[in-house]
């Protein structure tokens, strides 16, 4: 099974990685949304890069998760998900890929462009708070 | 640090219930309120009517704590039953647990709301949640706590004459849960 974390890169070139060099974790909350450029899903084993989410709107609002499925009788599958969702008007709008942390597939990402109720890989997240409200859009004033 | 997640099989009394971990491993429904009954107290051919397992209850149970939360609970079949004909499987979700009761050997007792009180409703047909249209299991978790967590998915099989004796192919119940 891949070892994958995140690491979220800012506008300024600077990043927050899941974990720091001493084993400590920054929390998936603690990303600073309104300066969020880039989310990169890293291999930790392979250090390299699996999967890349350009963010170029702020009103695109970043979502993650580690989807896990358990079977009763033995084994899990764990997939990463990222992706973002923009509200306009009253349309609620979503892009958003799986990465898997599966042995041998450790190329396979699956991208979808919304929420699947008919697919439970692909269903829609319970939204966390801080997910709910776009970070405010900055106009410089002359 | 990802969370560890256990399925737990709650037996025993409400008071002091057995939590057994039975994610990895087949467990069987039987007519004993047993969470590894093994063949013991199998379920029998009726020549009428309808003869049931106790009912098995399961819930998720978070060993280590998760960094963020876990929520977002799903619980499906591969929607076609195995176990032949004559053995269904109904299930339900409950927000608290109840022991399973019935004469030892011979059959439990209903799953309904009136034996299960904290029963989410009627049973239905667990085959009938799938990949495509899981069941929905409320409930959630966050660090730094840890222990059982989400509705209890509560299911019983039901055996009519026309099953065949023996022991029925396993199946596979799936759980899905987010993490951050």
């Amino acid at each position: 099974m891949a070892n994958l974390h995140w690491r979220a890169v800012y506008d300024d070139g600077t990043s927050l990685s899941q974990y720091n060099d001493d084993g400590t974790e920054n929390l998936y909350a603690d990303i600073d949304r309104s300066r969020l450029a880039e989310f990169q899903i890293i291999d930790s084993d392979r250090g390299r890069l699996r999967h890349a989410l350009l963010l170029n709107d702020p009103r695109k609002r970043l979502i993650w998760r580690r989807r896990t499925q358990t079977y009763q009788d033995g084994g899990s599958a764990s997939f990463h998900l990222v992706g973002w969702q923009i509200t306009i008007g009253d349309e609620n709008i979503q892009s958003v890929t799986l990465v898997s942390e599966q042995e041998g597939q450790e190329d396979l990402s699956i991208a979808s462009t919304g929420w699947r109720e008919d697919m439970v890989i692909f269903c829609a997240p319970e939204l966390l708070e801080f997910e709910t409200v776009s970070p405010p859009v900055l106009t410089e004033v002359t | 640090m990802a969370a560890t997640v256990t399925i737990r099989r709650w037996t025993g009394s409400s008071g002091g219930p057995t939590k057994t971990d039975i994610t990895g491993g087949t467990t069987r429904a039987s007519t004993s309120d047993a969470a590894s009954p093994g063949t013991s107290n199998p379920i029998p051919i009726p020549p009428s009517g309808t003869k049931y397992s106790y009912w098995v209850a399961t819930r998720l149970s978070a060993d280590t704590t998760p960094s963020g939360t876990i929520n977002n609970i799903k619980w499906y079949t591969d929607g076609s039953s195995g176990l032949g004909t004559g053995v269904a499987v109904k299930m339900n979700t409950a927000t608290g647990y109840v022991q399973a009761t019935g004469t030892p050997g011979d059959t439990g007792d209903i799953l309904n709301t009136t034996n299960y009180s904290t029963l989410a409703g009627a049973t239905s047909d667990a085959f009938g949640f799938t990949s495509g249209s899981p069941k929905t299991v409320a409930g959630s978790i966050a660090n730094p706590n840890t222990g059982d967590f989400g509705d209890f998915v509560v299911y019983q099989f039901e055996v009519i004459s026309t099953a065949s004796p023996g022991t029925t192919p396993s199946e596979t119940f799936t759980w899905q849960y987010d993490e951050t």
